[in-house]
């Protein structure tokens, strides 16, 4: 019984541990600002208000942002997908030798800190005349999680049994036919999950966004966020700051309960390459 | 959970659709006819530049000013303009620059010259160091608008009570801080000994005090390891052992020390005239017991305070530079100062104002400033600061932390600070 | 199907994608590379001009590059050796079957889906000296007796960073595992019990050693990736208090944006990815020994 008791507190503290930080900033933002300066600390905001979600989207463009981080989310998610479906496909498909190559060859260049690229891709940005436009980060996005997406398609293909594949090659389907019509469909899960995984690290991405959108109206959630704490910790606005912290967390909230067991097994699925 | 094709390319279709909407949005909202220029400001400066937008606007119709509210960070707002302007991005079209930021920004080619519109002749107009503060290489690039210095505040209640003189000597100010102050509770001395841009002007105060110097622009010489730079690190230093300044000093700006003061427990506080202000504001207990100086001098020096304040310069890819430096003039009017000095406490950069009436009824302790105006000290007008401020920043702080002593602090300071900027050349301008 | 015909299809599909990596990564290091073999400073010397290893000369020769290399060595260090402790332990906690364990699993992976630059912010506010929550909570758990400034002295400010880096990427560590701990057949587990063998000593002797593959890969993807952290310190702490906390990514970012010395910035930032090329090829040559699956 007492195991029970044990295994169940451990199961609380752990989401203790990873939703607190979240739910303290919900806190705050919900609370006046004479309860979040007031000593001793005040937990339970009484009454609750909503005047930090007033300000704080009155003061910054917050519903550009989120629409700006959506859009390029999701397109970054897109033109990766074109990218690794097919790869990945082929990989599946592939003798095992040159395929582990190539995956490592694809997950190498997944592992350069973004610092070492941030330079050279803002002269390219800035020389193709991209600043402030979506592009400039969609691009780079796509790019830098390819290997991920690719990783994670590629045990979904692999899972399609390969008779499949030479029924439809015998029907005398071109390689793109098999691919469109025949496995992209059987993969989708795989699909599903790695566009919603990429979507997720490009809405989350600071680097690039930060230096490559410097117009108010086109920055990212992130970009825009972020670049609002003050020199003292005096002068930063906490109310309407955790304001605009939750509303920024709300939607990829959503998205993990929505597709909690997809983010999980594709994670998972695509760790035990090893 | 796999949804219908069709449901799929339904929605390709509308982001699509949508992703062309947004592409194609115009980033200004207010007719084909306007033109618009925009600036990036502090949030506590914003609210007050908009009665000077809306009266350029009604004084040039079809134009728009737009007032971008940035971080309240200084260092945060250089990022942001220096990542657009590295871009050759025209998202700003005017750049509100702190003292320090015009050689860099000059430098790198991001400022129009504005020699044309704001001849050598204005610059009578202007308190003369503020305007010197905008000239790189014999060009104007920034026009200033309001202007700021470092000085020495002190209890006078407690000075009397005392019997003791204000100080007008270092030995005289260490002293008085011991005597005045008590230990925990009341301090002797509150400064700004953070690691940021604040120790450097609370050291260029103590240094020039001392006599000494720290670059010259001219001929990158450095002054650091001479005996009056080591002679006022020790003076810093040796304030927080002696407990004149508390433990915390290394981490205190602006605010912090001034909270200290304002509270009533501390003798002597070197700050910005906006400490002040705020200490004299009604309901405020030090009403009429604050007395202002100068960081005091040895023989060899001469009392000081850091020349601070923000000015205005155009952006050599904003698509309306003359638009924009029209709105400079406007800025620099004594309507405009008015309006951005009068609500805010702010000292003005234009010599007329300090004899307008309205201003000096809100503020009377402008006639004050603009006679100690005269004896700032620059900090060094280089293309590298920012690097040549970090270094000697870290290794003040250093000294300060304990982690090392003042003398060696300085030597590495001085060390690195002849790496950055190259060996010392004679006078550019002179023969040989 | 492993026909040569097939082998020259797949090469067709994958080219694409390498491509385009190609373009977008392999292009924009040699640019980087090549930057680092000048001087390339926007202020200074507006010419870009041959420099040879000049650059990584000056930076040996700069103080602050060692201390910024040693504060990533710790950081990174730090938050791995903890990740991995905290992530077996999560891991093995989700493994076993429990009612709503799929939503549980969902909400342990919460802080890895959320940007970490917010989260940056969150934590600062957290951490904050006057009205931080954790200052207080501490103090009345009785371990604290006053406020600390934890952002505000070095020592600290780095044990605020680590806790923050290991909140916020444990749960990949915790996937990893769970995937691991999911390949090890229950066969296997099964037997040890039957043999008589306590939990702790199943764990131990069978689990553990089974394990290891999957805690190499997930501390060196986590080495990888601590090691280039940017966003989090950024936001947090901007490299300080006293560059306690600036790691190499931050240093580089500085002089390519505050100094706008470009050359010296790419050489900071491949010197940084060069050491750290080494250091994961050392680890993965000291777990291929002899008899560790790799």
């Amino acid at each position: 019984m007492t195991r029970r008791v044990a295994f169940a507190i451990a199961i609380l503290l752990a989401l203790a541990w990873s939703l607190g930080p979240v739910l303290w900033q919900i806190l705050t933002a919900i609370k006046p600002d004479a309860q979040i300066t007031h000593a001793p600390l005040v937990y339970w905001p009484h009454p609750p208000t909503g005047e930090h979600f007033r300000a704080i989207w009155e003061r910054k463009p917050f519903g550009l942002y989120l629409l700006n981080s959506t859009f390029i989310a999701f397109f970054a998610a897109l033109l990766c997908l074109v990218f690794a479906t097919p790869a990945a496909m082929a990989l599946a498909r592939l003798l095992p030798r040159d395929r582990d190559r190539v995956l490592l060859t694809f997950l190498v260049l997944s592992l350069f800190p973004p610092i070492l690229l941030l330079f050279p891709l803002y002269e390219a940005v800035r020389g193709l005349g991209w600043i402030n436009q979506p592009v400039a980060l969609v691009v780079p996005y796509a790019a830098l999680h390819l290997p991920l997406a690719v990783w994670v398609l590629e045990s979904g293909f692999r899972s399609i049994p390969v008779s499949i594949d030479e029924a439809a090659r015998l029907d005398g389907l071109s390689v793109v036919r098999r691919l469109v019509r025949v496995l992209a469909p059987l993969a989708t899960p795989s699909i599903v999950t790695a566009g919603i995984l990429v979507f997720i690290f490009a809405w989350n991405e600071f680097m690039l966004a930060v230096t490559f959108l410097t117009r108010d109206q086109a920055k990212t959630v992130t970009a825009g966020i972020a670049s609002v704490s003050g020199a003292s910790l005096y002068e930063i606005p906490w109310g309407p700051l955790c304001a605009a912290i939750t509303l920024a967390t709300l939607p990829l909230f959503v998205l993990v309960l929505v597709f909690q067991r997809r983010i999980v097994s594709g994670l998972t699925r695509g760790a035990v390459k090893g | 959970m796999i949804a219908p094709k069709k449901v799929i390319w339904a929605a390709l279709v509308l982001m699509s659709t949508a992703a062309v909407g947004i592409g194609c949005a115009p980033p200004s909202a207010h007719g084909p006819a306007t033109s618009t220029i925009s600036v990036l400001l502090p949030p506590s400066e914003r609210p007050f530049w908009q009665p000077i937008a809306n009266g350029f606007e009604a004084a040039h119709p079809g134009t728009h000013v737009d007032l971008v509210e940035g971080p309240q960070s200084t260092d945060l707002r250089e990022s942001l303009y220096t990542t657009s302007l590295l871009a050759r991005d025209a998202t700003f079209d005017l750049v509100y620059l702190d003292v320090t930021w015009t050689p860099k920004f000059a430098a790198a080619g991001w400022l129009c010259a504005l020699d044309d519109s704001f001849p050598p002749s204005e610059r009578e107009h202007f308190l003369p160091h503020a305007w010197d503060a905008g000239i790189f290489d014999g060009h104007l690039y920034r026009v200033p608008v309001r202007t700021d210095m470092g000085l020495l505040f002190y209890r006078q209640d407690w000075l009397d009570s005392a019997h003791v003189h204000p100080p007008a000597t270092f030995e005289q100010l260490a002293e008085d801080a011991v005597v005045l102050g008590d230990p925990p509770a009341r301090w002797g001395y509150v400064w700004q000994g953070a690691q940021y841009e604040g120790l450097v002007c609370n050291y260029l105060e103590v240094l020039t005090g001392y006599g000494g110097y720290w670059i010259d622009p001219e001929t990158n010489d450095i002054g650091l390891e001479d005996p009056e730079a080591v002679a006022a690190a020790h003076f810093l230093v040796d304030a927080t052992q002696v407990r004149a300044s508390p433990p915390g000093v290394g981490t205190y700006q602006e605010e912090e020390s001034r909270r200290i003061f304002q509270d009533g427990r501390a003798a002597f506080l070197r700050n910005w005239p906006y400490a002040y202000r705020l200490s004299q504001q009604a309901g405020s207990p030090l009403v009429g017991h604050v007395g202002v100086l100068l960081m005091p001098a040895t023989d060899g020096g001469r009392p000081s305070g850091t020349l601070g304040g923000w000015g205005l310069g155009v952006s050599t890819y904003s698509k309306n530079p003359e638009l924009a430096t029209e709105f400079i003039r406007y800025a620099v009017s004594i309507e405009s100062q008015r309006a951005l000095c009068a609500p805010t406490g702010y000292a003005p950069a234009l010599e007329a104002a300090y004899l307008d009436s309205t201003l000096l009824a809100v503020n009377p302790f402008l006639t004050r400033f603009r006679a100690l105006h005269r004896h700032c000290t620059v900090r060094p007008a280089i293309a590298r600061y920012a690097q040549a401020s970090d270094i000697l920043q870290r290794h003040l702080s250093a000294a300060l932390a304990g982690i090392e002593s003042p003398q060696m602090a300085l030597e590495h300071a001085a060390h690195e600070t002849r790496l950055l900027l190259g060996p010392r050349h004679p006078p550019r301008g002179t023969a040989g | 199907m492993n026909g040569r015909a097939t082998i020259r299809e797949s090469w067709v599909l994958i080219a694409p994608a390498f491509l385009f990596l190609l373009a977008v990564i392999a292009l924009p290091i040699l640019r980087v590379l090549w930057l680092s073999f000048l001087h390339a400073d926007l202020v200074g010397n507006q010419q870009f001009s041959f420099a040879g290893i000049d650059q990584y000369d000056r930076l040996w020769n700069d103080a602050r590059w060692l201390k910024s290399l040693g504060n990533t060595v710790m950081f990174t260090f730090s938050s791995v050796a903890i990740e991995l402790g905290l992530g077996l332990a999560l891991a093995l906690l989700l493994h076993r079957a429990f009612r709503g364990r799929g939503l549980v699993r969902a909400l342990v992976t919460l802080p890895w889906v959320l940007p970490t630059a917010i989260m940056a912010l969150a934590w600062a506010w957290i951490a904050n000296d006057t009205f931080g929550v954790a200052n207080d909570l501490l103090q009345r758990l009785g371990l604290l007796r006053a406020p600390v400034a934890w952002l505000g002295a070095p020592a600290t400010a780095m044990t605020t960073v680590v806790l923050a880096d290991v909140w916020k990427t444990t749960p990949f560590v915790t996937l990893v595992l769970l995937a691991g701990l999911q390949g090890i057949p229950d066969t296997v587990v099964e037997a040890a019990r039957l043999d008589g063998l306590s939990p702790w000593r199943r764990l131990a002797r069978v689990t553990l050693p089974l394990l290891l593959p999957s805690v190499l890969v997930a501390g060196l993807f986590r080495l990888i990736q601590a090691y280039g952290a940017f966003d989090l310190i950024y936001v947090m702490t901007g490299g300080g208090p006293g560059g306690a906390t600036e790691t190499v990514s931050l240093y580089a970012y500085r002089n390519y944006f505050r100094y706008l010395d470009f050359g010296y910035g790419s050489a900071l930032a491949v010197q940084a990815v060069v050491l750290m090329a080494l250091l994961s090829w050392a680890i993965v040559r000291w777990a291929r020994e002899p008899g560790e699956v790799s």
